[in-house]
């Protein structure tokens, strides 16, 4: 509103403001009814300045969307009047019910998920969002009133993040952190390599706070702002890539299932790999450029070690802990490959 | 395929931009700090139980936990809406 308006009108009394807040409280409440409306209906007819009022509240209302809050009452507070003991233990008691009952997993300071090897897990984070772990990972959850934080310390993790436009959600990553404030998108953080995959809204990539600054210097923006299908790669020492991978393959693995197209076998490989405790091994390094293709299901490394034999007519050794793929000539003593092939 | 340096991908996220960036989610973040200021300064409670509220916390949960009538948590959210009012709009 601009002053103009303000002198045509007036500003709004107290009491007039006090009724529509009331009025906007009642309406979002649990008794709304058809009686309800109609006595707003009659209320906003009387006078102009009760619609005004009434607007200004319902904007202050949807502004306010999506708080952070959470139940009130577990600590008691100076002002309020200690409860008796007993009182104070049934609440307890009633907030772990709740927190059970409604599946979400409370975290009071740092928590760490963490997933075997083969091992996938789904957890509904306090605020709602939801956070699927690959294989082999590892995170920890910092969430405080400002932000929501979590830091993927290895592996992979897909996340769903609940809208908090006043409350950003922050992954960090080795040296990068990736803020969103409700998207979709995923963190893929193994050594020094951290990639970031967004699948929907958008997500900004900065670097970590702690991590080395220097780095950067002339080396492009501090900040980067991803579009949808839009990964961003960092790798070691050198400049960040940009592509747009396959979505159905990124994600892929969220369905149980790998898939290749094309992709070089020495990455196919190292893929089955991070899923299972049975390794794929290739005889020689000239292996690795077969190109592979095709939808596996993680952690059946076998099948996958004889699908790609098949297709290149190659031999399969089980041992104990790993898969040997040799070309067939080579089978029969596959002690020291490596010195008999120095392709 | 090329790739795409850094720099484009700044542009083109500049060009197509419709989301909140990050100087806008620290703006929103001292706005929240304001609105709370603006309800603590009424109670503690009423910060409390608006926030819980607008959180997604219904009347019967909020109410369980304090041990409060549906008609107390309505006049603490009332209370913080007309604060919240003069806030955005002094009189």
């Amino acid at each position: 509103m601009n002053a103009q308006e303000r002198n045509f009108t007036g500003g709004t009394s107290s009491r007039i403001r006090a009724e529509a807040a009331s009025w906007v409280t009642r309406l979002h409440g649990p008794d709304r009814s058809p009686a309800m409306e109609r006595g707003l209906k009659r209320w906003l007819d009387e006078d102009s300045t009760h619609a005004k009022a009434f607007e200004l509240a319902t904007e202050v209302w949807q502004e306010t969307a999506d708080l952070p809050g959470t139940l009130p009452g577990k600590q008691s507070r100076s002002e309020l009047p200690e409860r008796p003991r007993r009182l104070r233990l049934v609440l307890v008691c009633m907030a772990i019910v709740f927190l059970f009952a409604t599946g979400i997993i409370y975290y009071s300071s740092d928590n760490a998920l963490t997933t075997g090897v083969g091992e996938r897990r789904v957890v509904s984070l306090p605020d709602g969002s939801r956070v699927e772990l690959n294989t082999s990972s590892q995170l920890v959850v910092k969430y405080d009133e400002q932000v929501r934080k979590v830091i993927l310390t290895s592996g992979e993790a897909y996340f769903d993040v609940a809208k908090h436009q006043q409350r950003p959600f922050v992954v960090v990553a080795g040296e990068r952190e990736v803020t969103a404030v409700g998207t979709e998108f995923l963190v893929r953080h193994e050594d020094s390599s951290v990639s970031v995959t967004l699948l929907e809204g958008r997500v900004a990539v900065a670097l970590a706070a702690g991590a080395n600054k220097e780095k950067e210097d002339g080396a492009g923006p501090q900040v980067s702002m991803l579009t949808v299908g839009q990964r961003l790669k960092f790798e070691h020492a050198g400049p960040p890539v940009l592509d747009t991978p396959s979505i159905e393959k990124a994600t892929a693995w969220q369905r149980g299932q790998l898939l290749f197209e094309d992709t070089p076998l020495q990455e196919a490989v190292s893929e089955f790999n991070r899923y299972s405790r049975i390794r794929i091994e290739l005889a020689t390094a000239e292996l690795g450029r077969i190109r592979v293709g095709g939808k596996f299901r993680i952690g059946d490394s076998s099948s996958f070690a004889r699908a790609v034999a098949e297709a290149n007519h190659l031999a399969v050794i089980d041992r104990a802990n790993e898969v040997l793929l040799s070309r067939v000539q080579e089978s029969a003593a596959p002690a020291a490959p490596a010195n008999r092939n120095p392709n | 395929m090329r790739k795409k340096t850094v720099e484009e991908l700044e542009l083109t996220a500049m060009l197509q931009d419709d989301g909140p960036a990050l100087d806008e989610i620290v703006s929103s973040q001292r706005r929240l700090q304001r609105i709370g200021d603006a309800l603590e300064a009424i109670s503690p409670r009423t910060r409390d139980i608006y926030f819980a509220h607008r959180a997604g916390y219904s009347y019967a949960e909020i109410g369980d936990r304090l041990n409060v009538s549906n008609s107390t948590i309505e006049k603490h959210i009332a209370r913080a809406v007309l604060a919240l009012m003069d806030l955005k709009e002094p009189e």
